[in-house]
């Protein structure tokens, strides 16, 4: 079937089976190989994109439900001049990046977090990362970059 | 295979009464990796999550309704629905889970341990069943006859979720027992709603129910019995616990032993009463 939807700001038409899964179509058709496969079983969260801002397993979501909706993926996150987004700056600047497979989606669900929740407490963190499993860091380096990329947000903002 | 996205009622309840070997498809957070799994594919989905109709949470004087095809975040959030439920809704899956899922795949799913289920039948909820031709309003707790089956026919759809306003005025409260937190699916889980006399601390009504303890989400109506028309003392209290543990018939299973869930749920009992009580 044919659906229509904004990735990252461009346009996408394409023609896709009816079971065919999002992270599928992202990574495969689309190219955007940023967003990984982990465990499809919505259980490690290393698939997270931005469905209309808010955070979804792309393994779970069949693409025909991508029909007119807008989605962010990791490399949707970059400036212009392919400038690191102020929560990709914090995760490098924290350390909270080890062997990475897991770093697009934890920057996903931070972005949804800080958008609903400008400075987020530490169990507002946990709670919003409660979705994103990481076995390197320990998480006390993502707690503390997202933190920090609060800071910066926020004082972007003012 | 077809896909079908309506976005009228009546046109979901035509297709799914011309569509043979078809499934439903909500937030599909189950659905999916079953797809993925099966041979036995269906020749068609049809998408309910267009529907205009069966989005949202309605208050009126009767009660509360809920759209089918509301997402699990939604109704963790809406602060005009009671405790129980919230925190059902609030202790699915992760935050990437609940926004794709909504409470009529959770119902429809059956899973005994299903989060929402237990808080529905503590809350008396009743669904509306609707197919192309007819409607009938089925109790939550005749809805369920085993795990991952239900009451409903093929042309059927549960459209609406109805809380009746008498429910809405008591106090409630959900927990359940997981291996960790966040991202973990039920081992106990326990939804009580109660009344008490108006300035007493006497229980008017009680309605106290369990997941993943039997084939299908219970009422402990033996416990409930006990309680009603008394000062819940904590004496009485830890009697009660006793009934709920003997009212359950948990199994061993992948995610904890018959053993433990019974031991559990008599302090998830009492963490609860008393939560409950105290506030």
């Amino acid at each position: 079937m044919l659906i229509e939807f904004i990735c990252n700001g461009q346009p996408i038409e394409v023609d896709v089976p009816a079971d065919m899964r999002a992270l599928d179509l992202i990574r495969d058709e689309l190219g955007l190989t940023g967003t990984k496969c982990g465990c499809s079983k919505g259980e490690c969260g290393a698939c997270t994109i931005l469905v209309n801002g808010l955070p979804e397993c792309s393994c779970l979501l069949l693409a025909p439900k991508l029909q007119g909706r807008k989605i962010t993926t990791i490399e949707g996150l970059e400036g212009p001049g392919r400038k690191l987004h102020p929560i990709q700056e914090a995760f490098l600047e924290e350390g909270a990046v080890q062997c990475g497979f897991c770093t697009p989606g934890m920057i996903l669900s931070t972005k949804a977090l800080l958008d609903r929740c400008p400075s987020p407490t530490v169990a507002e963190i946990e709670e919003g990362l409660s979705g994103n499993i990481c076995r390197c860091t320990g998480y006390t380096k993502i707690v503390k970059a997202v933190q920090s990329a609060a800071l910066k947000l926020n004082g972007t903002n003012l | 295979m077809r896909y079908f996205q309506p976005e009228m009622l009546k046109d979901l309840l035509l297709i799914l009464d011309h569509e043979d070997n078809c499934m439903i498809i909500a937030g599909g957070t189950d659905l999916v990796i079953y797809l993925q799994d099966t041979v036995k594919k269906p020749d068609s989905l049809i998408d309910v999550t267009n529907v205009k109709d069966l989005i949202g949470i309605k208050k009126e004087k009767s009660g509360i309704t809920i759209g089918s095809a509301t997402t699990i975040s939604n109704i963790a959030a809406s602060n005009i629905l009671p405790e129980c439920l919230r925190n059902g809704a609030g202790s699915i899956g992760s935050p990437q889970i609940r926004n794709l899922a909504t409470i009529g795949g959770n119902i429809c799913n059956a899973s005994p341990c299903g989060d929402t289920l237990a808080p529905l039948l503590s809350l008396k909820a009743d669904f509306l069943l609707q197919s192309v031709n007819s409607e009938r309003l089925v109790p939550a707790d005749q809805f369920f006859i085993g795990p991952k089956k239900t009451v409903m026919q093929s042309n059927e759809i549960l459209s609406e979720i109805r809380i009746s306003s008498k429910y809405l005025d008591g106090i409630s409260d959900f927990k359940m027992i997981g291996q960790r937190n966040g991202q973990v699916i039920s081992q106990v889980n326990l939804a009580i709603w109660l009344k008490t006399v108006e300035s007493t601390n006497i229980i008017k009504e009680i309605r106290i129910s369990a997941g993943s303890v039997a084939p299908t989400p219970v009422r402990i109506t033996k416990a409930e019995e006990l309680l009603c028309n008394k000062v819940p003392t904590t004496e009485l209290i830890l009697e009660a616990a006793k009934l709920v543990q003997s009212g359950i018939c948990p199994i061993d299973d992948v995610r904890s032993t018959a053993v433990y869930r019974k031991d559990v749920i008599a302090g998830l009992f009492q963490d609860i009463m008393t939560h409950l009580l105290n506030n």
